[in-house]
């Protein structure tokens, strides 16, 4: 643990100087679902249309109260980052495990490889969920006392604070637990205590039992065999903004359990590794895996490292577990495993150069060579993200500095992040059926980005609808217009 | 989820802009660009009529998403005289109605202006719509979400054709086209006929089995019509029951 102390500030300034934040759609709920909850809300926005339990609570918490120092946006991209600062010293202490001078190889990739740079960076609570269920686990395989083993396992109780599949986690932590370690009590205590608080919560705020704030999106899933998905994600919304329909699922009897198709689930899985990360990536990691295994003295740690991951995979059979439109998003767990136990890779490779200071230097060249490689690459190399393009910043400034402070700007989910950057009211679109809430009460402006394609300027359910192109921002990357609503 | 927004984004983006040339509006959008805010942004504005008719195929070839175009392709090169060169400018003209009419306008001679192959073209692209509407539904339900787009977009430009989009909706719907397919055709009637026709032609939609008399009871709610919802659709159950009763409700929050 000493030896990775310095992890978290390096990370976090490693990625002050590299990176390039921005907003993600359910951040920007989930900061305001923070202020509401804290009493920091600004006056334009409306409390009463969030639902404060849409989201597992410590990122809008902690969102929420950071925004009194750097602002809602700067403490969205804080709390993502220190997440990766979490995920760093886990995968660091871990992979110290495997091979010692390993651990700032895992540390740095954190901050070099593309996918982990651009999530660190992207308001999002998922590096923060990965990281403490490895945190976790290197407590618990590192350290001997009960207090120790009581703190990794309430580690892994607040990974369902984070993200709701810590539930899985934390299951598969106390079974982990009970078969890794020969002292799991206080272990499997420090998870009940903390993961059982955030449940007893919901069960009182639903008046049920219920093991997720999201299980009305499980109750829809069988409409997926009815509607398209765009259709069924206009209806029950995304974000914590509430929406009619997701209240009626709320309170739907969970029906009977989708059907899955396994190795259809897999075969996309594997499809999705194949097309997003590099071959050499995965033969690092297999690598790695080989030299731990040959070192025989951390079978305990592979089998962590496996019930790490094996849950991130199972996920994506269940019917929101995968999403193709942000495919490693839900797989976060896998790459990190394989990160790690490619740092191990190359850190037994680094081992074995000659020379008098090789064994000090190996692991520092290994990492400027992963510099060389990674920092140059994006993770959405030539894919349009209007919460990060130019033009949707430019869109942004225009709104702030050419309409009241009271208007209220429509926008869809999407590209909300161009008018919460404004600082101007949101007024989600509605759906296609619902398009009668805007005939009474239009919003004064409209942002329509790439993200959004031509559904917005093209669609009949808006022609009532007299909105002149008013600014324009377009690059190669993408573009956003401000339409003007008479 | 909300990545599921993002697919697709950057090929249907090119439906409105050429975003190679600095962002140009298609056609159709030529009277927005004179607007001062864009000229002050250094926007170049030309009046539709001072451009070429071969560069207003070449801008409508753009208007088209590279996937509603790739899946058209083969319908409109069936049709005689239509050669591969060609085939982008007669999509994005055949879908694009605002420079349809104006090169319609234009015509003096040449290919483009030829009523019998123009017709013969406009026929194969309503085929193709017809048959895009369908498309990806053998893709289980998860997994689609990027073919959906390609529908979607299908059934909206059809829903952007008026009676015309309504005669391609039912013929979907009285033909052997998959469920969903015909659940975008109703999508498609609710947007295209009167609202009395639509309202009545929703009415014998809702009590079929299955996904469209969910789709023509949300159809109804939205025309305002949630009375006319029987709140106990034949053959629903679990959350498509749950969503009829929404729409009979007329979209309300409370169950």
């Amino acid at each position: 643990m000493n030896r990775a102390v310095w992890i978290p500030g390096f990370v976090l300034l490693a990625l002050a100087m590299v990176g390039n934040p921005s907003l993600n759609p359910d951040a920007m709920e989930m900061v305001d679902v923070g202020r509401c909850s804290l009493g920091l809300a600004p006056s334009f926005l409306d409390c009463a249309s969030l639902e404060l339990v849409a989201y597992p609570p410590l990122y809008p918490l902690l969102s929420g109260a950071l925004s009194l120092v750097f602002g809602p946006w700067a403490a969205a991209v804080a709390v993502s980052a220190l997440g990766a600062a979490l995920l760093a010293l886990g995968m660091g202490m871990l992979a110290g495990r495997l091979f010692p001078s390993a651990l700032p190889i895992a540390a740095s990739m954190v901050v070099l490889f593309p996918v982990f740079r651009f999530y660190g960076l992207t308001s999002d609570p998922r590096l923060g969920a990965v990281g403490l269920m490895l945190l976790s686990w290197a407590i618990l395989l590192g350290r001997e006392s009960s207090r120790s083993r009581w703190a990794a396992g309430a580690l892994a109780g607040l990974a369902l604070w984070m993200r709701p599949e810590g539930i899985v986690h934390a299951a598969v932590f106390c079974a982990g637990a009970l078969v890794l370690t020969r002292k799991a009590l206080p272990a499997i205590l420090g998870v009940v205590a903390v993961a059982g608080a955030y449940l007893s919560w919901l069960a009182l705020h639903f008046g049920t039992l219920s093991l997720s704030a999201r299980s009305w999106e499980l109750k829809g899933a069988p409409l997926l065999d009815l509607f398209p998905v765009r259709w069924l994600i206009h209806l029950w919304g995304v974000g914590a903004t509430a929406t009619p329909f997701r209240s009626w699922l709320q309170q739907a009897e969970a029906g009977p359990a989708q059907s899955v198709d396994a190795l259809a689930s897999l075969f996309v899985v594997g499809r999705i590794f194949q097309q997003e990360v590099p071959l050499w990536f995965h033969l690092l990691a297999l690598a790695g895996l080989v030299v731990a295994w040959r070192n025989g003295s951390c079978r305990r740690t592979l089998g962590a490292l496996g019930l790490v991951s094996a849950p991130a995979v199972l996920l994506a059979l269940a019917p929101m577990g995968l999403d193709l439109g942000m495919p490693l998003k839900n797989l976060l767990p896998v790459l990190a495993v394989e990160a790690l136990l490619g740092a191990v890779a190359l850190a037994a490779a680094a081992s074995r150069l000659p020379g008098r200071n090789a064994a000090q230097l190996g692991p520092w060249g290994a990492v400027g060579g992963l510099a060389v490689v990674w920092l140059p690459q994006t993770h959405l190399e030539g894919k349009f993200w209007p919460a990060m393009s130019p033009e949707a910043e430019q869109a942004a400034a225009w709104l702030s500095m050419h309409t009241p402070e009271d208007a209220v700007v429509g926008a869809t989910f999407g590209s909300g992040p161009v008018v919460r950057r404004a600082d101007r009211r949101l007024s989600v679109v509605p759906s296609p059926w619902e398009m009668a809430r805007w005939e009474t009460d239009p919003p004064h402006y409209l942002v329509v980005t790439g993200i959004d394609g031509i559904w917005p300027l093209r669609s009949p359910d808006l022609a009532f609808l007299e909105a002149t192109p008013t600014a324009f921002f377009t690059t190669a990357q993408g573009w956003a217009m401000v339409l003007a609503v008479r | 989820m909300v990545g599921l927004l993002a697919v697709g984004a950057k090929a249907r983006a090119r439906f409105v802009l050429s975003s190679s040339d600095g962002g140009r509006l298609a056609p159709g959008w030529e009277q927005s660009l004179a607007h001062p805010a864009l000229s002050a942004a250094g926007r170049s504005t030309r009046k539709l009529e001072s451009i070429s008719d071969q560069e207003i195929a070449r801008l409508s070839s753009t208007a088209v998403s590279l996937p509603l175009r790739m899946w058209l392709s083969p319908f409109v090169s069936a049709v005689e005289g239509v050669q591969a060169e060609h085939l982008d400018a007669f999509l994005g003209l055949a879908l694009d109605p605002v420079a349809w009419a104006h090169l319609r306008g234009l015509c003096g001679e040449g290919l483009l202006c030829v009523d019998e192959r123009a017709a013969a073209v406009q026929l194969a692209v309503e085929e193709g719509l017809a048959s895009a509407m369908g498309h990806s539904f053998d893709v289980p339900a998860r997994f689609r979400e990027a073919e959906e787009d390609l529908a979607l977009l299908a059934a909206e430009v059809v829903a952007g054709m008026g009676p015309r989009g309504a005669e391609i909706a039912r013929g979907v719907l009285e033909g052997d086209s998959t469920t969903s397919a015909r659940v975008l055709a109703v999508y498609v009637l609710a947007r295209t006929l009167p609202r009395e026709s639509a309202i009545a032609s929703l009415l014998d939609l809702v009590g079929s089995p299955g996904a469209l008399s969910v789709a023509a009871s949300l159809e109804l709610a939205g025309l305002g019509a949630s009375d006319l919802v029987p709140i106990h659709s034949p053959g629903e159950s679990g959350a498509a029951a749950l969503l009829v009763r929404f729409a009979a409700s007329g979209l309300e929050s409370s169950p």
